[in-house]
């Protein structure tokens, strides 16, 4: 997604406005005038004035009115998907690691993110069989991180 | 390339066939064991933390991980440890602020979710000033805070509500002054409250002797009086509450290990025996004495009981101090 | 005389150098890959310095961190993952200058003026320590609360593009700052009931995201691309950098200078160092044009900047047991247990370890460059690996790092987020940096703010009273109105 300068500004404001509205849920410090409120509210008083601006600059000069258009890149062949199977592999660790461990997962997105982009399948699987086995044993032996585990390559550790 | 995806989506499917095995107890410990520490990397919670997991790596024989889980003032590693499997393969570094979250309805995890194991350090509270102010004994410090209006002295050393607050806030209630007598300043912990205060930015600090300890020593932070039944050894020359304003008033900080409540009973005795060696260990004595700790031992029940009882004092206290929430 | 002899005695012996060399190389290790931070690498060393003599026991820490800091450039400037929040200021430039084929030169630059500014930080560290921290001492809220506006400042003016993006990226990272529990009032915002989101936003995986896993995300968007980055041609890694510090002596200098003085006040580090230094070098550089597109001035007199303030961070550790930074914190632990118990007697009744620590410091800074020339060498390789087989093993690396941070996947989590983010910055010209150093800055700036509006009883002159306080405060009003006073007068003579 692309936004010109003044649906950059409209974004803003109402940002700023939501944020303003959030910030009436918090409290001050006893005794005192400010608090977890504070910030907020000044945040919201400068992404008002910075989203006016930006509207004002953006309608003053050639590109007008809010506008946003979809980047270039979409119309490349096979980009959206691909894009978005590397953001779901990502959430698919995120759902999977607990339950089977970090090495079987770990080798699936590999494999599956490196097919995606064609690489030839005997370079893939040894490649992802090799990268996991050295960031499990790197971060999971020498830098002591608890990554998930199954019992099944529960040897590994 | 849709032919590819679903080669990707199969590789995926395929990985779901592995299979966990489970563990035995008789076998405890057969793995290795984390240990989650709910304060950052270098802290004195982290230095405890650390020291018992190397000491109980060497008599359980099992590598034990220091894993900090840190934030929101300690909610988000108390309730690691509490959420975990109870299979003793995940333990932790308990904190007095277990006491207080739950009266400031940040979660409702308290003590009785976790089966604590044996209490292994305490450090009374303290009240420090700047080497530059006026008030150099306790009873004149006190008196210049009775006279004065509300609000003209200000203490820091932890965040809002924070047990160092808690621990003034309480001694302030004890001397028969209003909780807020004494505008607190939040901060992001003791040695930040000191330097703020020796920069001329507060005057109090009420926060732990040992804190303050190379400031003191610098002759640039004055302890005035220890939140302590008796004196302290590193500090000798510091009067107790009770000698300096005749006031009964103690307060203190412990730390425990703590596992999630649950554990199978051998697990459950097989640590409280580990910890109970390595707090015994000479390692572990030195190292408390060298960084100014105050040592302190309680086995699991004896444990149980002390958080229990602070549990209501420090309830008692937030809700007069009003922090507590509604 | 006598002192110093026995000082090189402690540390010339078999078995510290061998510690030292052995830590350095851990050092490098940890620090060369994303999300992993010189404090993580000193709180891994901790347990086994436990059974150590003092000064190995140091040595082994003082190493370690020097070469974490550093191998943080690696991944920055050749996949523009920059290791730290501090190799975020010039990450553009060297990123830059790799995909001209000149990674080993960028690189080179990053090591040779984190070596010098190493070496200067510790010569003011063993000369002027006392002094320095007196001043340091006397920085209140007010001070650091200018400084930290100071510093957001300089983000906005450097970044490229247009002041209005700039403040746009500034105010996403300010704004993910607030979420979480750790604000003044200590009342959870933006939490939405996640235990979780108490913690805030983390920027490690949140740099993760921004960075890396938009650069990955971009990388799939045409598989058939060929690659972006192209491995070295040649510029050699110390060949230039002679050429560099004959162009650059005031650079150099200025960003050591500055960096050790920052580093040495106890509530700023390199991260602010860095972005002020890399500021005040494009202010006063004859091509300022140049800074963000491969231009090597701004690297060298950050990059010297930010080791100056790692050596400063432990002026105020020493002499008053003040941590400078979540480094020295860990390393006042170790000096307690060793019985160096920090404060001003530490120059009086240990003179002689006090002294080997220093040779330490400039020893790590020393070997630096070799063992430093041998990761560059190493790393340069991964540029030649194609890009489809090299960018999912980087996602991979990402999921590690970010979770490393906490060990939980929901480290995981915001890092996909800010990665889909970091993604839709770039595709509209908002530069990532700025939102960096917001959210690494936001609750310091906070927190700052809050705390002296208590203490001044809500008096806003209280930020002018104190003269530091007043000189910070005008020089930061300074930064913002000359610029715009520039630009009137222009206007009016056009």
């Amino acid at each position: 997604m692309k936004f010109n300068d003044s649906a950059l500004g409209l974004i803003l404001i109402l940002a700023a406005i939501a944020i303003r509205w959030s910030a009436e849920g918090f409290s001050r410090l006893p005794n005192q005038s400010y608090g977890s409120e504070t910030m907020p509210i000044a945040l919201s008083a400068l992404a008002l004035g910075l989203g006016a601006y930006m509207v004002g600059q953006g309608v003053v000069a050639r590109d007008g009115l809010p506008r946003a258009r979809p980047a270039d890149w979409v119309r490349l062949p096979g980009a959206v998907p691909r894009v978005a199977l590397a953001l779901g592999l990502v959430v698919g660790y995120i759902a999977l690691a607990g339950r089977l461990g970090f090495v079987p997962v770990s080798v699936a997105i590999l494999l599956a993110l490196m097919l995606a982009t064609r690489v030839r399948w005997w370079v893939a699987l040894p490649v992802a069989a090799l990268a996991t086995l050295v960031i499990q044993q790197a971060f999971g032996r020498l830098l002591l991180v608890p990554l998930p585990r199954s019992g099944a390559l529960g040897f590994l550790w | 390339m849709q032919r590819r995806l679903m080669l990707a989506g199969a590789t995926l499917a395929l990985a779901t066939v592995a299979t966990a095995a489970p563990v035995l107890a008789q076998d405890y410990p057969s793995r290795p064991i984390q240990m989650i520490v709910p304060w950052g990397a270098g802290g004195g919670t982290d230095a405890v933390g650390r020291v018992f997991a190397s000491l109980l790596q060497e008599n359980l024989g099992v590598p034990v991980n220091v894993v900090n889980r840190t934030g929101g003032s300690g909610v988000v590693g108390h309730s690691a440890i509490a959420n975990a499997e109870p299979d003793g393969y995940t333990i932790g570094v308990m904190t007095i602020e277990i006491d207080m979250m739950h009266w400031q309805g940040l979660t409702d995890l308290t003590y009785e979710n976790f089966d604590v194991l044996a209490l292994v350090n305490a450090d009374p509270g303290g009240l420090m000033v700047s080497a530059d102010s006026e008030y150099q004994d306790a009873a004149a410090l006190l008196e210049a805070i009775r006279s004065e209006p509300k609000g003209t002295f200000k203490g820091s050393g932890t965040g809002q509500g924070g047990i160092w607050h808690l621990g003034l806030a309480g001694w302030l209630m004890s001397e028969g002054l209003p909780p807020d007598q004494v505008t607190w300043v939040p901060s992001e912990g003791a040695a930040p409250g000191i330097t703020d205060m020796v920069a001329g930015g507060v005057d109090i600090v009420p926060s732990s002797l040992a804190e303050g300890r190379a400031m003191i020593e610098a002759d640039r932070v004055v302890p005035l009086a220890s939140m302590s039944e008796e004196r302290q050894e590193a500090f000798p020359d510091v009067p107790t509450v009770m000698e300096a304003t005749g006031t009964d008033y103690t307060h203190a900080v412990w730390r425990a290990i703590a596992a999630p409540d649950g554990l199978p009973e051998e697990v459950h005795d097989r640590l409280e025996s580990a910890i109970k060696a390595a707090y015994e260990s000479e390692e572990y004595q030195t190292f408390m004495q060298d960084r100014g700790f105050g040592l302190r031992w309680a086995g699991s029940e004896e444990a149980t009981e002390i958080v229990a009882a602070d549990d209501e004092s420090l309830g008692a206290v937030m809700k007069e101090a009003g922090l507590a929430a509604e | 005389m006598s002192v110093m002899a026995e000082a090189f005695g402690l540390v010339f012996q078999p078995f510290v150098l061998l510690v030292i060399l052995a830590s350095a190389a851990f050092g490098m290790f940890v620090g060369a890959i994303p999300g992993l931070t010189a404090t993580m690498a000193t709180a891994l060393l901790v347990p086994i310095t436990f059974f150590m003599d003092p000064v190995p026991a140091i040595a082994a820490i003082v190493t370690a961190t020097a070469m974490a800091i550093f191998a943080g450039d690696i991944p920055g400037a050749l996949l523009r993952m920059p290791g730290t929040p501090a190799s975020a200021a010039y990450v553009e430039d060297a990123y830059a200058m790799t995909r001209a084929g000149r990674s080993e030169e960028a690189l080179g630059a990053a090591l040779v003026f984190s070596a010098i500014g190493g070496i200067f930080g510790t010569i003011v560290l063993m000369t002027l320590s006392p002094v320095l921290a007196e001043i340091a001492l006397r920085f209140s809220s007010f001070e650091y609360f200018w400084l930290v506006v100071l510093g957001l400042s300089c983000a906005i003016f450097v970044s490229p593009g247009s002041v209005a993006r700039g403040l746009v990226a500034l105010l996403i990272g300010l704004f993910a700052a607030t979420v979480g529990i750790d604000n003044p009032a200590g009342q959870p915002r933006y939490t939405f009931g996640s235990v979780e989101l108490l913690a805030g936003v983390q920027f490690i995986p949140a740099m993760i995201g921004l960075f890396a896993v938009s650069e990955v995300l971009r990388s799939f968007v045409d598989a058939t691309r060929r690659p972006a980055i192209v491995p070295d041609r040649g510029s050699g890694i110390f060949r230039s950098q002679w050429r560099n510090l004959l162009a650059y002596p005031v650079q150099t200098l200025r960003g050591s200078v500055l960096g050790t003085a920052i580093g040495a006040l106890p509530g700023a580090g390199a991260d602010i160092a860095a972005w002020i230094s890399y500021a005040v070098s494009k202010r006063f550089s004859r091509t300022p044009r140049k800074f963000g597109t491969g231009h090597v001035e701004g690297l060298v007199e950050a990059g010297a900047s930010n080791n100056g303030a790692v050596s400063g961070a432990w002026i105020p550790a020493l002499v008053f047991g003040i941590p400078g930074d979540s480094i020295t914190a860990i390393v006042i632990g170790v000096l307690y247990i060793k019985g160096l118990n920090p404060g001003p007697t530490i120059f009086i009744n240990d003179p002689q370890l006090i002294y080997a620590v220093f040779i330490v410091f400039l020893l790590a800074n020393v070997i630096m460059l070799p063992l430093g020339w041998v990761a560059i060498k190493t790393a340069g390789t991964i540029l030649a690996i194609p890009r489809n087989v090299l960018m999912p093993i980087i996602l991979m690396f990402c999921i590690v790092g970010a979770y490393a941070i906490n060990n939980s996947v929901f480290g995981v989590g915001l890092m996909l987020v800010f990665g889909v983010l970091g993604f839709l910055m770039d595709e509209n010209d908002i530069p990532i940096a700025p939102a960096i150093l917001g959210l690494v800055l936001g609750p310091m700036l906070e927190q700052n703010f809050i705390t002296s509006m208590i203490k001044a009883d809500g008096s806003f002159l209280a930020f002018f009273e104190r003269p530091i306080a007043a000189g910070l405060g005008l020089f930061t009003f300074a930064v913002w109105c000359i610029p715009a006073v520039t630009w009137a007068m222009r206007r009016r003579r056009g």
